[in-house]
């Protein structure tokens, strides 16, 4: 009794996610383009949908946007927290100062709204290219600036993750590799680095996942670039073009399917998935 | 000397540490190629003698495939096309810097605050001989007397889109009353069946005019009660919407909007019970013209595309899709019977007599959006 | 952490006075003895630079130190710590500082004029507004959300790791697009009102009021809270809570004895990564208010974007990046005295 009752509250929290993906699935193939009204069955909006440039390039940007922001936060990040960790290890003043300020400001990042977060780079972003006349060089409020938005945005993310791990695993096993004649950077990749795996792939979802989501901070720095979320948010106060629907459900069919892999892979590998999904929670 | 030391502690004293150096200044170095040389699609660049202009018009203004059959007859020039939500924010993003366009098509307001504020550069009409197309009582419009900054898109009329049966419902009595002046909108029968515009200007056109003030009004104590109208309207009114009062309206969730012609028609369109007005207190008439903003760097092919869109048979698909009227008289005539004698779409001259067209308003624009932001908050 | 000495300083090392102590502050730490012969064998073979402590007394100890780590073979830190902290500088300080600027910014040159507007009763009221409704979604999301952490978290879940990627799936599409689905389902003919209309139910009237802004909010962020719930509860040691249930105690007594306690950082950490969102949204009220619901992000957004008022904005967004700090600090306040 109690595990049916349990199951049916779990039942009845995925059906309240997923009611509205549910709705924009649907409509994708309605005949209309009202988004209340069915008025019949259509693949139109999927033709639409590919012959789109506009929407086409939106995405297109997304995507570039969101695979090289996580990478570079993914690098910055893990130096950055390999910085902290070793700050932390001494009692040098200058290097608890330094590692306070490094660990705070960080927190700062991720403690700030989105809308602070966009508008504070926005500022500063267009402060520096008035200036110093940056458009000359060529750097303009455009793809540049949204992609280091997403870097700056993402980065606290990864460090945060990457930081509990660090101070979880030995650190001699990378001394005694040294002492063995490994160069400090092989010993790294073969000691350390398998061990902070974990919290490097959930760190590079999170920030992958907050990147191609994003929608505040993108508005406010993409200058003349247009990523989907810009798209979507200039066209939702004035009817959303159906072939939106159309994409969002192909990118539902997409992440299913990546799910489903991953469940897979991770039945072969099962403390993984529990290690993951402890791993990843972040220090706030 | 300590100082000295301790930087000189920073240089690599071994090849792990150098070899870690080079990696960081790698990355870096990666960051700023990025930065510098755009890697972005978006820039307006001359590459293998291709040049993009950048071109920013409002949500459904253009029929999809012109973009297509501009870059096909003109194959050095690509359009990179995209939208801007209103005419202020337009204004934000261009005088602060905050990015760079070749084209755009605000409003009448706007544009003359655009000119007043230097913001724009002069059309070079040489460039645009399809100008001829353009009908008589479209040059030297009140905004841009000699003609030197704009050129004429669309234009239309501001005012009330309603649904006769469902007014019927809720009270409204068609043998004594008519549905003729912004007066309704403050009808209390309706309440929580009204759309207002959610753009400052436009609903302040509502109240102003309701109150037998100008549109244009400058003066604080007109202003002031017209903001308290609008508060006192609040919470008569189901939303503040822009064009999604068009989908609103056909899906019958509200009563009544006051919204543009355009997409009145485009309603009347999908639900044919629906009607539209232009009030008596005037109602707006108002002008989208294109304009070259001062940070252009391509205004030879920005004109080029000008002169392709005044092309009579690219108006008249212009027009047919966004179901607004066209300035552009040869297209005008290509249109089809039905819609040149559509009263909605294109108003008789005494109603376009009354209807004001909106003008800049100076320095008040400060006082104007605080008072709107009081509205919005209350 | 440990450094390297040659077995036959150890002794001395050890017999330096006050040393011994400084090694204690500064964590330094000797190898075990038994290890010292492999690792002996590895450092006569390798003759990397050998620490010989025998004639440093312990008036040399800072010196010591320095050495000492000039020697550390551990991760490189100047190298990273000083690229990262023009990072920071770069792209979060100098935007920080620029809104700070702007915030101080009058026609008469610095001032806090910009800050006397922001305390108008108006913008107060809109203020307040947000709060309460941050404030409301947060304990919505807690009371619906810790129940479905617990099932997670319980026995019956522990094969179905997956579910918990079913519960953050939603997060990968697109947020704008799960909001403005939801005008659909509640508006006044949408999907809701049309099933109700079947049974004869008159409509209600959902969309483009505060609680339709709740509902998307709680909508949007309660896997937020959902996640570090889960998290913690399946952490927590079982041995004590069959502790508590040996010892006679009654289910009720020993969750909200025992298990809630606990799990409180993962309640606090939930609790904070909703408040923040929540505070400072605009797209959720924009979509499902239809302006009837200005909040304060509406409020910046305008400013910033529409009224083209950077100055008074960036006043805005200052008390609220306060705001959202003290309300950070407040949660851990409270987890941490809760939590004794």
């Amino acid at each position: 009794m109690k595990k049916a009752l349990k199951y049916a509250y779990i039942g009845l929290m995925l059906f309240f996610l997923y009611a509205p993906i549910m709705v924009l699935v649907v409509f994708s193939f309605n005949e209309s383009r009202s988004r209340v009204r069915w008025t019949g069955f259509t693949f139109d909006w999927y033709r639409e949908l590919f012959n789109n440039p506009r929407i086409a390039d939106a995405l297109t940007t997304t995507l570039i946007v969101g695979i090289l922001s996580t990478v570079f936060a993914v690098i910055i990040g893990t130096m950055a927290a390999i910085a902290i960790h070793r700050l932390r290890s001494t009692r040098k003043k200058l290097d608890t100062v330094q590692e306070k300020t490094l660990l705070g400001f960080t927190r700062l990042s991720m403690s700030s709204p989105e809308i602070i977060l966009g508008v504070s780079l926005m500022v500063s972003f267009v402060f520096f290219i008035n200036t110093f006349r940056l458009r000359e060089i060529g750097f303009n409020m455009g793809f540049q600036t949204l992609l280091l938005s997403h870097i700056a945005f993402n980065v606290p993310y990864v460090v945060m993750s990457v930081l509990p791990r660090l101070s979880r695993i030995d650190e001699r096993i990378y001394e005694a590799a040294m002492d063995l004649g490994a160069s400090p950077f092989t010993a790294f990749r073969k000691t350390m680095l398998p061990q902070l795996k974990p919290g490097i792939i959930s760190a590079a979802m999170i920030a992958f996942t907050l990147s191609i989501d994003d929608v505040v901070v993108s508005t406010f720095t993409a200058g003349a670039t247009t990523n989907l979320s810009i798209l979507i948010f200039s066209q939702a106060r004035r009817g959303v073009n159906p072939s939106i629907n159309a994409l969002s459900t192909i990118m539902f069919i997409v992440v299913m399917f990546l799910l489903y892999v991953i469940n897979a892979i991770d039945k072969k590998t099962k403390k993984n998935v529990q290690d993951d999904n402890n791993e990843g929670v972040l220090e706030i | 000397m300590k100082t000295f030391k301790k930087t000189t502690a920073l240089l690599p004293r071994n090849k792990t540490q150098a070899f870690c150096y080079g990696l960081i200044v790698c990355i870096m170095a990666m960051i700023f190629t990025l930065i510098f040389t755009g890697c972005g699609n978006s820039e307006t660049s001359r590459e293998d003698g291709q040049t993009t202009i950048i071109v920013r018009n409002w949500n459904d203004y253009i029929h999809p495939d012109v973009i297509g059959l501009f870059e096909a007859e003109y194959p050095h020039i690509r359009v990179d096309y995209a939208y801007f939500v209103d005419n202020e924010s337009l204004h934000t993003v261009l005088s602060r810097g905050a990015a760079e366009f070749d084209l755009v098509f605000p409003s009448d307001y706007m544009i003359e605050r655009m000119i007043s504020e230097e913001m724009l550069n002069r059309i070079n009409w040489d460039n645009i001989p399809n100008v001829s197309y353009l009908g008589e009582r479209f040059r030297g419009l009140q905004y841009d007397p000699d003609d030197l900054y704009s050129v004429p898109y669309m234009w239309g009329t501001f005012g009330i889109l309603y649904n006769p049966q469902m007014l019927e419902d809720l009270g409204f009595d068609f043998e004594n009353e008519t549905v003729d002046s912004w007066e309704i909108l403050w009808d209390e029968r309706f309440s929580q069946n009204i759309f207002m515009y959610d753009i400052a200007r436009e609903s302040f056109v509502v109240a102003l005019q309701r109150l037998g003030y100008s549109a244009n009004s400058t003066d604080i104590s007109e202003l002031e009660r017209a903001r308290d109208s609008l508060i006192e309207q609040r919470p008569l009114v189901q939303a503040y919407v822009a064009t999604d009062g068009m989908n609103k309206m056909i899906a019958e969730e509200g009563a009544m909007a006051a919204i543009y012609n355009g997409y009145a028609i485009w309603a009347i369109q999908y639900n044919p019970d629906l009607r539209f007005t232009v009030p008596k207190e005037g109602g707006m008439q108002w002008y989208d013209s294109m304009v070259i903003p001062n940070t252009s760097r391509n205004q030879a092919e920005t004109e080029t595309f000008i002169n392709f869109l005044l092309r009579p048979d690219i108006a008249r698909m212009n027009a047919e899709f966004t179901r607004y009227s066209v300035s552009n008289m040869s297209a005008f005539e290509l249109l089809s019977d039905d819609k040149r004698n559509d009263p909605v779409y294109w108003p008789s001259e005494d109603v376009l007599a009354n209807a004001e067209t909106l003008s800049h308003l100076g320095e008040f624009v400060a006082t104007f959006d605080n008072f709107w932001t009081q509205v919005l908050a209350s | 952490m440990s450094v390297y000495f040659p077995p036959y300083c150890v002794e001395n090392f050890l017999n330096i006075n006050g040393y011994l102590h400084k090694a204690h502050e500064s964590r330094l730490c000797l190898l075990d003895r038994a290890k010292l012969p492999c690792l002996t064998k590895n450092i006569l073979e390798n003759p990397s630079p050998i620490l010989d402590l025998t004639d440093y007394s312990s008036r040399d100890n800072h010196n010591i130190e320095k050495i000492i780590e000039s020697e550390d073979k551990r991760l490189p830190k100047k190298l990273f710590a000083y690229p990262y902290l023009i990072w920071v500088i770069a792209f979060i300080a100098i935007p920080m500082f620029f809104i700070v600027y702007y915030s101080l910014n009058t026609p008469e040159g610095l001032g806090l004029d910009n800050y006397a507007r922001v305390f108008e009763p108006l913008f107060l009221n809109v203020f307040w507004r947000s709060i309460r409704l941050a404030v409301i979604c947060t304990v919505i999301c807690l009371v619906l959300g810790y129940p479905a952490g617990y099932i997670l978290a319980s026995k019956d879940f522990e094969q179905k790791g997956f579910i918990i990627f079913l519960f953050l799936m939603p997060m990968w599409m697109n947020f704008l697009l799960r909001t403005y689905a939801w005008m659909t389902i509640l508006e006044n003919n949408g999907v809701i009102n049309s099933i109700l209309e079947r049974f004869g139910i008159a409509p209600l009237a959902m969309i483009n009021t505060e609680e339709a802004v709740m509902l998307g909010m709680v909508y949007n962020f309660i896997p937020f809270m959902i996640l570090p719930i889960y998290t913690v509860l399946k952490n927590m040691d079982t041995k004590v809570i069959e502790a508590a249930k040996d010892l006679g105690a009654n289910p009720v007594k020993v969750f909200f004895r025992v298990i809630f306690p606990l799990s409180l950082p993962g309640v606090i950490s939930g609790a904070t990564m909703v408040f923040m969102p929540a505070v400072s949204t605009f797209v959720i009220s924009d979509l499902l208010g239809g302006g009837r619901v200005f909040l304060i992000g509406n409020v910046i957004e305008r400013e910033f974007m529409t009224a083209s008022n950077w100055e008074f904005a960036s006043a805005l967004s200052v008390i609220l990046m306060v705001t959202v700090l003290i309300s950070i600090g407040l949660f851990s306040l409270i987890g941490r005295r809760a939590g004794n």
